[in-house]
């Protein structure tokens, strides 16, 4: 499987792809075989928890593994599988806000409903 | 009037006379309609919407707004408003760098121009006055020949702001550049400026007159915190984040990846050679520069000298996502040197990157089909791209129909369906497919297609301020809402709309109230947003733009998308049921309940 790297990720693992024997059938199972390789990637990737950090895009065939099941997507040795680090998100735990006013349930798709943020605090 | 940040001081010049007035702000219209965006739109519909876009009764204003040229982050871009002679709806196209900085440190407000000058003008300021002086000497001359002109004349602290050939020659799609290649890019603002036979405005000033905020403990607060995000963000965090580093650019990877990259004027939406055109392989290979603004720490602008090939030796700025895919994925065009070449000429001709893509792919198409016969295109003909583009500012040859832009192109060869536009602008580097808000995004922007007017693939593609399922149509017709009133705020302060990437309504009303002095809540940043939307939408209407002028081309919705987005085609009417009920509107028409609620009339 490739598993192709964007923006900042390229100079950590030195080069625009990686291509591994995943261990499972998970995206988790490909993060940890990944991250094995070049653990560098960790702190970029996955947040202390063990989940991704905000604003990481990580797209299984071009679908962001968000509206599909996570860490839990499956993958298969032919899924095309794409990083981005946040080229877009706010400060991080503890900082300001990516903000705006975002009022009632704009979220759609399989993704949680009824979220509502009013005013710039997240 | 007793507002901060402001200078209350706004100059009106007739070009036919050659007078000169001076008049204060209404305090009333800075209230509700704050200034740049809003405030121009305001001058727009007082003069008139049914006036005819290249005729001496059109205005065309350049008006800053409160935050201008101030310590405000992100605060050095001004707005060009003005009734489009492309679309035949109000516009307004903004610039950034220096120039909106130096006009209000000039003391101006804002510049509204009438009338048409008997000659070729110019309008000189300085200190507060406005002079109009001959431009005999310049008229035929691109922008960087116009722009060392008036250096040599009148040396430093200057900005200019000019048209080329392309405005000079009325190509519809033609725009107004300024000294650091900074573009009014869209709407043909300068086509208007050509008409009225004004060459340029240029401004003498430098930053002793900077404004400073009325309650400066306030500022200081607000302005830490508005810097303290953009500084973290992982996106503008300059010389971290992905915006920084890569530009706008960084965007090609992304959108290509989730199937959104109209290639060969959408007949597919994945590109094979995306990677050679993207915000990556860019930095590694040709950028030189990152220049930036008036109070920007982003340097988001990526000035690329070419290495090899026919443009070898080219050096400009700046390689933005936008043309990257107009002039690329767009006319299957892979090369780097042919898009920084194009992107140049617009730059010196004056002419909008985005559209030209457009005009060019469409006859792309045309000449694979055989609707158009000897002066055709084919695809990725780089040499051919530099050439049209050309004939077109100069409009010569089978360039005098393409200057009308893309709809009217298309439908003079017969074939309108080929057109990727809305309201008779070209749509942007989001393909409606892939990412439904931006298709319910370009169908109800009341400048015609546009991606900024309501940037939903901040949430879609990034996750600002929570995730949404590009590839979902349910729930963007209220999203698309919400962010088409918070930027029409931030439009109206003038402040650069990528400080929505770290900044929220929170952020915008704290900023305001201490450099403007008076109370701004959240609620009242929306509500504002809201009403500078539909006073722009009532301009509109009153031209007879309804429902169904807010419409994409048919392939978006019939011929599905490719790759990531394989099978998916844009749910349009769904989307718009959910947008104006959400709006409040009666099949895209204000009803006068809602203007009086929001204060447009009565």
């Amino acid at each position: 499987m490739e598993v192709r790297l964007y923006a900042t990720l390229r100079q950590i693992a030195g080069s625009r792809s990686v291509v591994l024997d995943p261990s499972g059938d998970t995206v988790r199972d490909v993060l940890d075989d990944l991250i094995g390789m070049h653990p560098g990637l960790s702190e970029r990737i996955l947040d202390t928890d063990g989940g991704t950090r905000q604003y990481v895009a990580i797209m299984v065939n071009g679908r962001d593994i968000r509206h599909l099941d996570g860490l839990d997507t499956l993958v298969s040795h032919d899924s095309e599988l794409d990083i981005f680090p946040p080229v877009a998100g706010g400060a991080v735990a503890g900082g300001a806000v990516a903000g705006g006013a975002v009022a009632g349930g704009a979220v759609a798709g399989g993704a949680s409903a009824g979220e509502a943020v009013v005013g710039g605090g997240r | 009037m007793a507002l901060g940040g402001y200078a209350d001081h706004v100059a009106r010049i007739d070009l036919s006379s050659g007078s000169v007035n001076y008049e204060g702000i209404n305090e009333q219209d800075a209230r509700l309609y704050i200034g740049a965006r809003g405030l121009g739109v305001k001058y727009l519909f007082d003069n008139g919407p049914s006036v005819d876009a290249l005729s001496p009764d059109n205005m065309l204003a350049l008006v800053n707004g409160p935050l201008t040229g101030s310590e405000a982050t992100m605060s050095g871009r001004l707005a060009f408003v003005t009734k489009s002679p492309l679309t035949g709806t109000v516009t307004d196209s903004h610039m950034g760098g220096w120039s909106a900085a130096r006009l209000r440190w000039a003391g101006f407000d804002a510049l509204l121009f009438k009338g048409k000058a008997a000659s070729p003008v110019y309008a000189y300021i300085e200190k507060g006055t406005v002079e109009l002086r001959p431009a005999d000497e310049i008229w035929g001359k691109g922008v960087h020949e116009t722009m060392r002109f008036f250096k040599d004349r009148y040396g430093d602290d200057l900005s200019v702001m000019a048209i080329g050939q392309a405005g000079e020659n009325g190509v519809l799609f033609a725009s107004i550049i300024n000294e650091n290649d900074r573009a009014a890019g869209r709407g043909g603002t300068g086509a208007v400026a050509g008409s009225k036979n004004l060459k340029a405005i240029v401004v003498k000033a430098d930053n002793s007159t900077m404004p400073k905020a009325a309650d400066r403990e306030k500022w200081k607060t607000a302005h830490q915190r508005a810097l303290k995000t953009i500084m973290d963000s992982e996106v503008l965090g300059p010389k971290t984040g992905g915006l920084s580093l890569y530009g706008t650019n960084v965007l090609t990877n992304v959108v290509n990846a989730l199937g959104g990259m109209g290639t060969r004027n959408s007949q597919t939406t994945t590109y094979a050679s995306a990677e050679k055109l993207s915000g990556e392989t860019v930095r590694e290979t040709i950028l030189v520069s990152e220049p930036t603004c008036h109070a920007c720490p982003v340097a988001c602008k990526k000035e690329v000298e070419i290495k090899d090939g026919p443009y070898k030796g080219l050096r400009m700025e700046s390689f933005e996502y936008e043309p990257a895919w107009s002039l690329g994925a767009n006319c299957d065009n892979d090369d780097t040197g042919v898009v920084a070449k194009v992107i140049d000429q617009c730059n010196d001709y004056g002419m909008d990157a985005i559209e030209i893509g457009t005009v060019l792919s469409m006859l792309m198409e045309a000449t694979e089909r055989e609707y158009v016969s000897g002066s055709g295109l084919a695809w990725g003909d780089g040499a051919g791209m530099v050439q049209t583009a050309e004939r077109i500012a100069m409009r010569e040859g089978i360039g005098d129909t393409l200057a009308n832009g893309t709809a009217q192109a298309a439908e003079s060869f017969g074939h309108p369906e080929i057109a990727m536009t809305v309201k008779g602008q070209a749509v942007a580097a989001y393909d409606p497919r892939a990412v439904k808000g931006e298709g319910i995004g370009y169908a109800t922007s009341n400048r015609g297609a546009c991606h900024l007017r309501g940037y939903t693939p901040a949430s879609e593609l990034l996750g600002i301020p929570v995730k949404t399922d590009p590839l979902a149509w349910e729930g963007k017709g209220e999203l698309l809402k919400i962010f088409q009133d918070l930027h029409a705020f931030s439009d109206s302060l003038d402040l650069c709309k990528f400080s929505a990437f770290s900044e929220g309504a929170e952020e915008y009303a704290a900023q305001y109230e201490a450099i403007v002095g008076i109370p701004m809540s959240e609620d009242e940043v929306m509500r504002t947003g809201e009403r500078i939307y539909n006073l722009e939408r009532y301009f509109n209407n009153q031209l007879g733009f309804d429902g169904k002028d807010d419409s994409l081309p048919e392939r978006f919705l019939k011929e599905p998308g490719t790759g990531a987005a394989a099978g998916s085609v844009c749910e349009l009417d769904e989307m718009k049921a959910e947008y104006y009920a959400a709006r409040g509107w009666d099949d895209g028409v204000v009803p006068e309940a809602k203007l009086r609620e929001l204060q447009i009339i009565g």
